[in-house]
């Protein structure tokens, strides 16, 4: 597919050596928010000034001849469940509107570092719980493409802000499929790294043992690039993995020759039969660069569904404990301590994270525990053994991220059940803590995009992105 | 709520088919252990800066609504 807006890795380019300037580049950006975003609604807030001082900076830097960093100038945005010092952070929760961190997340200092001009603060599900952007308690997100259409979720805003030529790239919180299927759904690539390969440190917290950052591109380089920009240890979260960064934009050129592509032997039901065709396809152009195609089955897949729904709401029950209404964000005065609590989450939270909380809360009650939490738990091992076996077949496993395009909004929010079934692909990456990566592979119904999703094992992301490269390449 | 919530718990009973006797669980993808830093000061969050964020904060502490003894005044 033809790229619609400038990659990464040719802003950085073109800056750099003087073709254009940083400012140049962000009044383009911020010119086509001014002309979309009302239609759309990608941003939570878009942060103009500083972004016009940053890219200044940046100019005034290379007039200087200083050396600059490998984003010097690209304009990003972050969805908003990750902190910025002193810019407001909400999650897209009332609980936390207004709410302004004292720190920086990691990720966003790096981006900083790397010279990235950060434009903007974006949509998503309320504490990332959704798969559509619906659930943000300052209303839903349009799909760029269409819209008519979801983008997405949970972080929605993140990948129609690229898509809508917003932000040349941004990052995204994937905790189920939350960077993968929003991308898939907009066209976009999308990375879920190995868990522990990107800092979570200032990242609001969902389900602590699932979640990962990761980012939204045009491009398969530019998602390495940025991987490269935003990975490696970091001693401020105690889940970072210790080794180095892998390299990725060296791999992407080598190709698949010889490598084993695991397709699903049992595929699950419910996919739509456009998307499937774009699969075949997909195993016919990695066959064609010298791949062999393996027949592999993950038995516990249709399992993994109800493990995820308790393991990760039971996490977030916990997590979002911390929203009490005394250190930051709101408080609903009533005249005592214990009525406060109550009060402040009864107004904060909307109707899906109040849902999750009470879901987690039962799965982890005395009572209940072994039959729910415990239980979830034993699956999800299951899942590990599934994928260590599949592993010893192949070194990556193709499947579509979602099983449908983009649906209209509105399709879904009735029925919770029915939208946790979108990510039946993705979650069971998170469950095992692996790397996965959604790729545009052409389009399925209504003209949508589809997208495939290229699984590892942990730290299987050179593989993965060379994967990811001869897919980009055939499409 | 209430029949949502219910519908979900049974879609989950889809697992109490499994037999999951001889299967230790995973609660975490990797075993990471007593993950420590060095035992050097550095410095915190800027008190001041923390105490903004806070819905009520006096003498340089979160003011918090009396929790004890309102029933007996």
């Amino acid at each position: 597919m033809t790229q619609p807006f400038a990659t990464v890795v040719d802003i950085a380019a073109d800056i750099a050596s003087g073709k254009t300037s940083a400012v140049e580049v962000l009044e383009q950006h911020l010119a086509r928010i001014t002309e979309r975003e009302s239609d759309i609604h990608a941003f939570n807030l878009v942060t103009t000034e500083q972004a016009r001082a940053t890219a200044q900076q940046v100019d005034a830097d290379i007039k200087a001849g200083k050396p600059v960093g490998p984003l010097a100038g690209v304009p990003v945005a972050l969805k908003d469940n990750m902190c910025t010092r002193g810019i407001e952070t909400t999650c897209s929760s009332k609980i936390l509107e207004g709410w302004k961190p004292p720190y920086d997340a990691t990720v966003v200092t790096r981006l900083q570092q790397a010279g990235a001009v950060m434009v903007g603060k974006t949509n998503l599900d309320e504490f990332a719980m959704g798969s559509s952007t619906e659930n943000s308690a300052f209303g839903p997100t349009k799909n760029p493409l269409d819209t008519s259409r979801v983008p997405g979720g949970s972080s929605g805003g993140s990948a129609a802000a690229v898509a809508a030529g917003f932000a040349a790239v941004s990052l995204g919180s994937d905790t189920g499929g939350s960077i993968r299927q929003p991308a898939s759904l907009c066209g976009l690539v999308g990375v879920k790294p190995t868990y522990g390969l990107v800092s979570r440190q200032g990242i609001v917290a969902f389900a602590s043992s699932l979640d990962q950052v990761g980012p939204f591109t045009h491009t398969v380089a530019d998602a390495a690039l940025m991987m490269e920009v935003i990975g490696g240890h970091d001693p401020l979260d105690s889940t970072s993995l210790p080794q180095p960064m892998l390299s990725l934009t060296s791999v992407l050129g080598q190709g698949v020759k010889g490598m084993r592509i695991g397709r699903l032997a049992d595929m699950p039901d419910g996919c739509e039969p456009e998307v499937l065709a774009r699969m075949d396809a997909a195993y016919v152009a990695l066959q064609a660069a010298g791949a062999t195609i393996v027949d592999i089955s993950l038995p516990s897949l249709s399992y993994c569904l109800t493990a995820y729904y308790l393991v990760a709401p039971a996490e977030a029950s916990s997590n979002l404990a911390r929203y009490d209404g005394v250190r930051y964000g709101m408080r609903v005065e009533t005249g005592d301590l214990h009525s406060m609590y109550g009060a402040t989450r009864a107004a904060g939270f909307g109707a899906e994270v109040k849902r999750r909380i009470m879901l987690g809360t039962y799965a982890l009650s005395a009572g209940y525990f072994d039959a729910y939490y415990g239980k979830a738990l034993k699956v999800r091992r299951l899942i590990a053994n599934d994928f260590a076996a599949a592993y010893e077949k192949c070194d990556v496993i193709l499947t579509p991220t979602s099983p449908t395009v983009a649906f209209p909004l509105g399709d879904k929010t009735s029925d919770p059940l029915t939208m946790y079934l979108c990510d039946i692909f993705t979650i069971p990456t998170n469950l095992a803590g692996h790397a996965a990566m959604s790729v545009p592979f052409g389009t399925g119904a209504h003209n949508m995009p589809v997208g495939v999703q290229v699984l590892a094992p942990a730290l299987g992301e050179q593989t993965m992105f060379r994967v990811a490269a001869e897919l980009e390449r055939a499409s | 709520m209430t029949s949502q919530l219910s519908g979900m718990l049974d879609h989950f009973a889809d697992i109490d088919k499994l037999d999951l006797s001889n299967v230790a669980p995973l609660a975490q993808p990797f075993p990471l252990k007593n993950v420590f830093r060095e035992d050097v000061v550095v410095a915190g969050l800027d008190r001041d800066e923390v105490l903004a964020a806070a819905p009520a904060a006096e003498d340089g502490r979160f003011r918090v609504p009396p929790s004890l003894g309102l029933g007996e005044q």
